[in-house]
């Protein structure tokens, strides 16, 4: 009934419309049309961009995924093959789960420590510390460097004879030659790469936490510590998953550093998925492998994505 | 205000029509006037000069247009087939030495087997050389290019190079100092290591794979031999004194087993090092052998030019010209005429690595072979080299994933 006087009284309204009004409504609609249509066509390049070089090579890759296919000769059908050789054929595939194993090792020492870190510095840089644009513009220098600098100049610095770093530690290591080190002192790289991107991040989601809860918390006699995990943490949490999640996927996709430093090695401690997944496909000239190596990788990815979901806190207490 | 939408469209329009033409592109290859030539990108102006001038001549002899298309060797292989794939590629072209029997094996390649029987003739080049590019007794390409590794040493630390192991491990005891002086360098990892083993194993008598070539020998006894002999070796060079950036260049390693490339940045960069280069020495009893590696000019079956394609490829390697590829290239001269011309034994550096191809062998020509390489024989070696793996068992094992993966067995 009610609906009906609705609809009664809309319908009156219009009638009581200027003439004029109600002749402009159609044009205003052609008008709005058109701004879909410009809308539309000022995205058009974008739309391509996408469908031809994302959609369309993620499409393919994931038709070659069941194919023989080594670039040279006609694709083979193949159908799970190439997955199941990956998973099941440690012959001819040794090293797709070594090198599943080198990256989630390279994950967790690259990820929690890196968070850490950066959560630890962003709270000291939100301190109204001296010079906090210095700090930020120095801790973000290596994110915008370029890798292959920033590889040539780590393996100076940890050079087992004239590295600055052996020099301070007084030890003549191979940090890169060894397996039992090669792995950390990458991810020590990443951390210190992707530093200045996360401090960025985590200070400006401090910078909006409402200063009348650090107010109240004084005068409830808080000190700084318990002002840190009772304010700070708990209204940074969204943004801590956002770093871990974006944190987790990139490092699954660590390949710059393995391929620049190490090759891999030493004895495949730092031969990472994605390094594996790149030998195969321009080295060996494997694209069905290759393709199905990395259509494991997004599933992986998916599952490690929804596990923290699942369990990483990710709302404002 | 429509007119300044219409003027943004067709603004966007243009646009996406670029991006578009962009995207299509317009490859070199598949010109159907000009015989299409991909090179890899030389080192310098004057080498890439030097090839310019070569193309121009046998256009003018030939009344051909060769186009020629420089890539970086980094990158070449990838473009070569990714090219394939699409059926745009050149109809000659460099090709790694390891690449040809695979591409030979796709049916890629012209046979030019007669071609070069009633042409400039295979026993024109280095047999090694040569072979490299034999697939089941035909001939799919002819030898570009060769190089091989023979042994640096420092005359500060050595005074004589060894010639057998004996004598070597001998020197690496006298000259090793603890944390300072190591003796050899060692041959690194990976597929490099892998392609510098095969030298050991054939100075210890040993094969990579027999000579019927249907199965892998390098698990035998002097593959173990080998690959014992360098651990040996590795005791007398700690970890953290080999593996400093340019420790042989700065005196800190006596040894070194490395290419003729190795002359000029070591000359260049280190003017005060001494050093020599000697033939690798060998077990006792058994001759020096090394290894070799290089380019092969191959003819692609689909190229509709492929009588002229193959006139340039001979053009290219006959005695004459192979002197300037060889300074094109910076490898040594495939084509024992203009090797001879060249007289590279009048330097006693280059003289060594010229002696030590007469004996080299070549990688076996099994369309496997470069993942083999890499994923078996270049792990083992990893593993017995940095994680301290026992050569016996780890090379047998190896020897066997080898046999399954090249032979299904």
């Amino acid at each position: 009934m009610t609906q009906l006087a609705d609809v009664s009284m809309s319908s009156s309204d219009d009638n009581e419309r200027p003439r004029a009004r109600r002749a402009a409504q159609p044009r205003r609609g052609s008008y709005k049309a058109t701004q879909n249509r410009m809308g539309y066509l000022f995205i058009l390049p974008f739309l391509i961009y996408f469908a031809v070089f994302l959609l369309a090579p993620m499409i393919m890759s994931f038709v070659i995924s069941f194919m023989e296919w080594d670039l040279r000769s006609a694709p083979t059908f193949v159908g799970l093959d190439n997955y199941a050789n990956l998973m099941f054929d440690p012959i001819r595939y040794p090293e797709f789960w070594p090198s599943l194993g080198v990256t989630l090792q390279y994950i967790l020492l690259s990820v929690p420590v890196g968070i850490i870190i950066a959560v630890v510095i962003s709270a000291m840089l939100n301190s109204n510390v001296k010079g906090e644009s210095f700090f930020k513009t120095a801790y973000f220098i290596p994110n915008v460097t370029a890798i292959v600098a920033v590889a040539a100049m780590w393996i100076f610095m940890l050079d087992p004879q004239f590295g600055l770093i052996n020099e301070v530690l007084g030890t003549n290591i191979s940090f890169l030659g060894m397996p039992q080190t090669a792995l950390a002192t990458l991810a020590v790289m990443a951390i210190w790469t992707a530093l200045g991107y996360n401090i960025l991040i985590l200070l400006s989601a401090m910078k909006s936490i409402d200063e009348s809860l650090y107010d109240a918390a004084k005068i409830d006699g808080a000190n700084a510590v318990q002002r840190f995990t009772a304010i700070t943490l708990p209204s940074i949490q969204p943004i801590i998953f956002f770093i871990v999640i974006t944190g987790v996927i990139g490092a699954f996709q660590a390949f710059d550093q393995m391929y620049l430093m190490t090759g891999g090695g030493p004895d495949g401690a730092t031969l990472t998925y994605l390094l594996s997944l790149y030998n195969h496909a321009f080295r060996y000239f494997e694209m069905g492998t290759a393709s199905a190596m990395s259509y494991l990788l997004l599933l992986v990815i998916l599952f490690v994505t929804w596990i923290g979901f699942r369990f990483i806190p990710q709302k404002l207490d | 205000m429509f007119s300044t939408q219409r003027k943004v469209g067709v603004a966007a329009l243009a646009a996406m029509a670029v991006i578009v033409t962009g995207c299509a592109g317009g490859g070199a290859a598949g010109d159907s006037n000009a015989l299409e030539f991909w090179a890899y990108e030389p080192n310098s102006l004057s080498q890439k000069e030097a090839l310019d001038e070569l193309i121009v001549e046998f256009e003018t002899a030939n009344d051909i247009d060769v186009k020629v298309t420089y890539i970086p060797k980094d990158s070449f292989n990838t473009k070569l087939n990714s090219s394939i794939a699409v059926g745009r590629n050149p109809d000659v072209s460099y090709l790694d030495q390891p690449l040809t029997p695979r591409f030979a094996a796709d049916g890629l390649l012209l046979d030019v087997t007669d071609q070069l029987a009633a042409g400039i003739g295979a026993d024109s080049f280095l047999p090694a050389a040569m072979e490299t590019n034999i697939v089941d007794g035909r001939a799919y390409g002819v030898p570009l290019s060769m190089t091989t590794v023979a042994l640096y040493y420092n005359k500060a630390l050595v005074e004589q190079a060894p010639t057998t192991w004996d004598e070597w491990l001998d020197s690496a005891r006298d000259v090793y100092v603890p944390n300072t002086t190591a003796a050899f360098e060692g041959i690194g990892g990976g597929g490099w290591g892998a392609w510098l083993f095969p030298a050991f194993v054939h100075s210890g008598g040993g094969t990579m794979v027999s000579p019927s070539g249907d199965e892998a020998t390098f698990g035998n006894e002097a593959g173990i031999e080998a690959a014992s002999f360098l651990v040996e070796l590795q005791r007398y060079s700690d970890q953290a004194v080999r593996q400093s950036e340019n420790a042989f260049g700065n005196g800190l390693v006596a040894y070194k087993v490395s290419g003729p490339w190795e002359i000029d940045a070591l000359s260049k960069n280190f003017p005060n090092l001494e050093f020599g280069v000697a033939p690798l020495p060998a077990r006792e009893g058994f001759a020096p052998t090394s290894n070799i590696g290089g380019e092969n000019l191959v003819v692609f079956e689909n190229s509709t030019k492929q009588e002229i394609a193959y006139a340039f490829v001979e053009f290219l390697t006959n005695a004459e010209n192979m002197q300037v590829m060889a300074g094109v290239t910076g490898n040594f001269a495939t084509n024992l005429e203009a090797a001879a011309a060249l007289n590279y034994s009048a330097d006693p550096l280059l003289g060594v690595f010229e002696l030590q191809l007469q004996s080299a062998i070549p990688r076996p020509t099994l369309t496997e072979w470069l993942k083999v390489n890499d994923e078996v024989i270049g792990s083992a070696l990893d593993s017995i080299f940095v994680s301290g793996g026992d050569p016996d068992a780890v090379l047998t094992d190896a020897n066997e994933r080898a046999n399954v993966i090249l032979f299904g067995d």
